[in-house]
């Protein structure tokens, strides 16, 4: 790419966002002054943002450009209707003029999501729980590109490869003809679309093997032409493990319905089967969690990569310097929570203007 | 019963442990997070099932198709979606695909505009040959198009799937959708049904879920990226089929960047040696707190016994 | 009227909403979109009204100096800094020309000299000096600085040259801003001059900068105000996240134990570090939890979710949930 140095106010910029972050990240010392300023920067840019992005992305385009510049009077309806909302918003004596916008707002979601929510997550969701228990292991010497691409470490560019090797070797005799180019990099297949490394290869290999591996959900039938006379018919075997993973998810998935439902007593045989339910649940919550963990994790590294240059080319790191920006900014903010904190410390608190020792409410006394 | 000196030594760290003030596990995550930058472990990602899955899914267009794209971001969400935008847009580029891009966060539209100048607009790879489909410069209305925001959620992607052009009669630009070059012949989603795919690149409500609650019954092909919080709530829609392909977090979009290897600084693979530490530190809290607890929960079984005795 | 009238709007919606899913007909599919339309609308403005109420609330607050005021005046001021730079106000005072050109049948640089017979001079001058000025597609330079384009005021002399008809081929020129700012700080100007030999055109650019969600004091904004503000809100959630784990996550009973072994493998197996440790086992593991129990779980949970926003949609549209009309 061809770069241009930044323009000084972009360096500034970079500088104030630096210091910005860590204004913010002051918070977790205590609440403080840069914190507050920085929140209510935050929070003001981030109304003047949405009222601008609302009007050039809908509401210039949808109601005045179709009002405007298409005469399409039918639009008077949602004109009106927002004037609604804002005669609501100004006056209390007629705020029941509010009531059409939400009325329409509120029928309009609830049929749109009606049937959607409906067929997407009951009906598919219950038809995708109870079909396909049995699982068949993959004939590697037989099976098309599709089946084969479902394969532990096989994506299309393998399978692809998979199908033509066997036909120029005449079928596969063992699995470690097609595992052997993982094991030590050499021959002609490709995990995905790039060579990998050899620590890649060697988590690859690795992850043929166990349970859901490609020993356990493969086989090898004996390579045939595929013509109609020829007699030769593979052995099916089955994917063991894959079919008790199924009735575990179909189990699972029935128990966990059981326990959310509560016009019966959870007691007995079906307090047993809401107890399976709730163990299902939390191994999902748990995976959750970990997911939840990481994700904020993410958040973080982000921030961490702009405030230490990473995520920026060297031409601009040299102009940025964040790193130095970044120890200015934490020296300031230290020492401005130290004076503010010996300023709250010598200032008297202040004095209760009700005069009654503050046992009642007053309206200039902060409410937040 | 008084404690023997013998016991009074772990009870007082637990109890400090216990007490202790949480800025300290604040400097420890800082640590967690500042110095693997420095000191890079270098371990490669294992692209998942549904990793690869998403990369076949793109990989399997035809050349030069039309493809659909909703960014639904905001600069919070970066570290964890922009590997997968970025790597994914180079993709495209690489087949020489056309993309129509829309939103329906109001913080996206500046960030989408940055990828489309860094990454569509700008040449890729300047020393490589001159029709390197990664140096194509993408022409606006003929190679791509972003229509821009727009607000309503549900009722937005509902109208994507009966009508654009109700849901976006013209560009923020003012121009009329139909006489853009690239939205020839697209009254809808579901005429990128044959020849394309839909890539959804979601941090949150509205996003994934609400499109493939919605576009679902139209059986589209469609791949998503996700935050790792919103991961377990899509698996579902993945395991059924309705999503082609799934990426979820930072991880999978490392697994995408490795996949897909684009040109340039690639910053899933580096924040991944961040989170292998970050991860350990978290579980090593969690299994603190809980010796720590299990520890206070026998001297309360204890002392309650010998209270009894 | 203040409350029927609302429930028969809510059904008529509600039920149109509905049949756009089942009935893909041209007039159903039509009516369906436009209320989809309209609800985007009232979504759009509900967006204003939002932030319109935020600056109602905090005016008096800062006007009477009440506690903290200080803060909400730079709230308002950065909101309304947002808003003078994010709508495209520049179309209310830009000219209605973007420059202007002059030519004149006789260049004083040329008069007598032989360049006169063929040649012509392009006189640029106007607007800010780093502009970027391009003749007939190629950047004009500045020959002291080799590489770097001129700035102005630039003279440059052209070749005049005819078709084959005998027509003067037009210069096209060009003054846009300069390569540096993406996106670009002006707006552009194009002109194209027909000039006879010996002649000089001088052109005066009068470029408005831009302002608008395009614009550059709008993206400096978002860039470097909003942008790192909204992301280290957000980081802090993984300093709360591991003071929450360290206090909170408690090995009480079977299912939290259940929770926490789930998370605890689904972290560790989805790190580098865990597969290369445990030589994929955990990995596998992980994925394996994800896939079965989890999907399972969640199913569950969504099943029962959808039929709970069945039942409360259509008590919704058949006008037997009133609770969003609120009281009389």
């Amino acid at each position: 790419m061809n770069l241009q140095p930044w323009l000084t106010a972009d360096v500034v910029g970079a500088w104030i966002a630096v210091f910005l972050t860590f204004c913010i990240l002051s918070f977790l010392y205590k609440d403080n002054p840069f914190y507050k300023l920085a929140e209510h920067l935050f929070v003001g840019s981030s109304v003047g943002i949405v009222i601008v992005n609302t009007y050039y992305g809908p509401l210039k385009p949808n109601l005045v450009g179709r009002l405007w510049d298409d005469h399409n009077w039918w639009y008077i309806i949602p004109l009106v209707l927002s004037l609604c909302l804002f005669v609501r918003a100004a006056s209390r004596s007629l705020s029941w003029v509010g009531r059409y916008p939400v009325a329409f707002v509120v029928g309009l979601y609830a049929g749109i999501n009606l049937p959607a929510v409906a067929d997407s997550n009951l009906l598919t969701q219950a038809r995708a729980t109870a079909s396909d228990i049995v699982v068949e292991r993959v004939d590697v010497n037989n099976a098309s590109p599709g089946k084969l691409r479902k394969l532990p470490g096989f994506g299309s560019a393998v399978a692809a490869k998979v199908v033509g090797a066997r036909k120029a070797i005449g079928g596969f005799k063992s699995m470690g003809q097609i595992l052997g180019p993982y094991a030590d990099g050499k021959g002609g297949l490709l995990p995905q679309e790039q060579q990998l490394s050899a620590p890649q290869l060697k988590l690859v290999s690795y992850a043929m093997s166990g349970p859901r591996g490609i020993r356990a959900q493969a086989f090898l039938g004996a390579y045939h032409s595929g013509s109609k006379d020829d007699p030769y018919k593979p052995e099916k075997k089955y994917f063991l493990f894959g079919i008790l993973s199924n009735l575990l998810m179909l189990a699972g998935t029935l128990a966990a319905l059981v326990y959310f439902y509560f016009s019966v007593p959870h007691k007995g045989a079906v307090g047993k089967v809401a107890r399976f339910g709730i163990w299902t649940l939390m191994l999902g919550f748990g995976a959750s969690f970990g997911y939840t963990v990481q994700g904020r994790i993410s958040l973080a590294i982000g921030r961490a990569f702009s405030i230490l240059d990473k995520d920026k080319a060297d031409l601009h790191k040299n102009q940025v310097h964040s790193a130095y920006v970044a120890l200015i900014s934490i020296v300031l903010i230290v020492a401005g929570i130290i004076y503010f904190e010996r300023r709250a410390k010598r200032r008297p608190p202040p004095a209760d203007p009700s005069g009654d020792g503050g046992g009642v409410p007053n309206e200039e006394l902060p409410q937040y | 019963m008084s404690a023997t000196p013998a016991n009074a030594a772990p009870r007082g760290i637990m109890e400090r442990l216990r007490t202790m003030d949480r800025r300290w596990l604040f400097l420890c995550m800082g640590l967690a997070i500042v110095l693997p930058i420095f000191f890079p472990i270098g371990l490669p990602a294992l692209p998942g099932d549904a990793t690869v899955d998403t990369y076949d899914a793109v990989a399997s267009i035809k050349d030069g198709s039309r493809v659909f794209m909703s960014i639904d971001f905001d600069p919070a969400s970066r570290p964890e979606l922009e590997p997968f935008a970025k790597s994914v847009l180079v993709q495209l580029k690489r087949k020489r695909c056309k993309i129509v891009i829309v939103s329906l966060w109001e913080y996206a539209p500046p960030l989408i505009n940055g990828y489309v100048r860094s990454i569509l607009q700008a040449p890729l790879n300047p020393g490589g040959p001159p029709d390197d489909p990664l140096n194509k410069i993408y022409e606006r209305k003929t190679d791509f198009i972003f229509l821009g925001f727009k607000s309503g959620k549900q009722a937005v992607i509902n109208t994507l799937g009966q009508s654009l052009p109700t849901a976006y009669p013209t560009t923020q630009e003012g121009e009329p959708v139909g006489t853009i070059p690239i939205m020839e012949g697209i009254r809808s989603v579901q005429d990128f049904k044959d020849s394309g795919i839909l890539i959804l690149i979601s941090a949150g409500f509205p996003g994934a879920k609400e499109y493939v609650e919605l576009l679902s019954r139209y059986e589209l092909p469609i791949v998503v990226s996700t935050t790792a919080v919103s991961r377990t709530d899509l698996q579902p829609f993945y395991s059924s089929g309705q999503l082609k392909g799934l990426v979820a977090g930072m991880q999978g979009a490392a697994e995408y960047e490795q996949l897909v290897n684009p040109p340039g600084e690639q910053l899933g693979k580096k924040g991944l040696d961040v989170l292998n530490i970050g991860t350990l530190v978290i579980i090593l809290a969690i299994v603190l707190g809980n010796l720590i607890y299990l520890a206070e929960r026998r001297q309360q079984k204890r002392a309650q016994s010998g209270g009894a005795s | 009227m203040k409350k029927t009238l609302p429930l028969l709007l809510t059904f008529f919606v509600g039920v149109v909403g509905a049949m756009g899913y089942f009935v893909p007909a041209g007039g159903m599919t039509k009516l369906s979109s436009t209320l989809n339309d309209f609800g985007i609308i009232i979504a759009a403005v509900a967006f204003v009204l939002g932030g319109i109420n935020i600056v109602q609330v905090n005016i008096p607050i800062v006007v009477r100096r009440r506690p903290d005021w200080g803060y909400k005046l730079v709230m308002l001021l950065s909101a309304v800094a947002v808003l003078l730079v994010g709508f495209r106000l520049h179309e209310f005072w830009s000219p209605a020309e973007k420059g202007t050109v002059s030519v004149s049948p006789v260049s004083d640089m040329l008069v007598g000299t032989p360049e006169a017979a063929d040649t012509a001079i392009i006189v640029v001058d106007g607007g800010p000096r780093d502009l970027l000025v391009k003749i007939d597609g190629k950047t004009v330079l500045d020959p002291a600085r080799p590489g770097e384009p001129a700035r102005m005021p630039i003279r440059a002399r052209v070749r005049v040259e005819k078709d084959a008809a005998g027509n003067v081929i037009p210069h096209v020129v060009n003054v846009s801003d300069t390569a540096r700012t993406t996106p670009p700080r002006y707006d552009e100007y194009e002109v194209s001059i027909s000039l006879v030999a010996g002649g000089e055109a001088t052109v005066k650019p009068h470029l408005t900068y831009l302002l608008g969600p395009e614009g550059q004091p709008y993206l400096w904004l978002f860039n470097y105000i909003f942008a790192p503000c909204n992301a280290t809100m957000f980081a802090l959630l993984a300093f709360f996240i591991t003071s929450a784990a360290f206090r909170a996550f408690r090995l009480r009973n079977v299912e939290s134990g259940l929770l926490l072994g789930a998370a605890m493998l689904v972290m560790m197996g989805t790190i580098p570090l865990g597969a290369e440790l445990s030589q994929t086992w955990l990995y596998r593991l992980q994925e394996w939890i994800l896939s079965v129990p989890t999907v399972a779980g969640r199913r569950a949970i969504m099943m029962g979710a959808a039929l709970g926003a069945v039942a409360i949609g259509l008590r919704v549209i058949l006008g037997l949930e009133r609770s969003h009309l609120g009281g009389d």
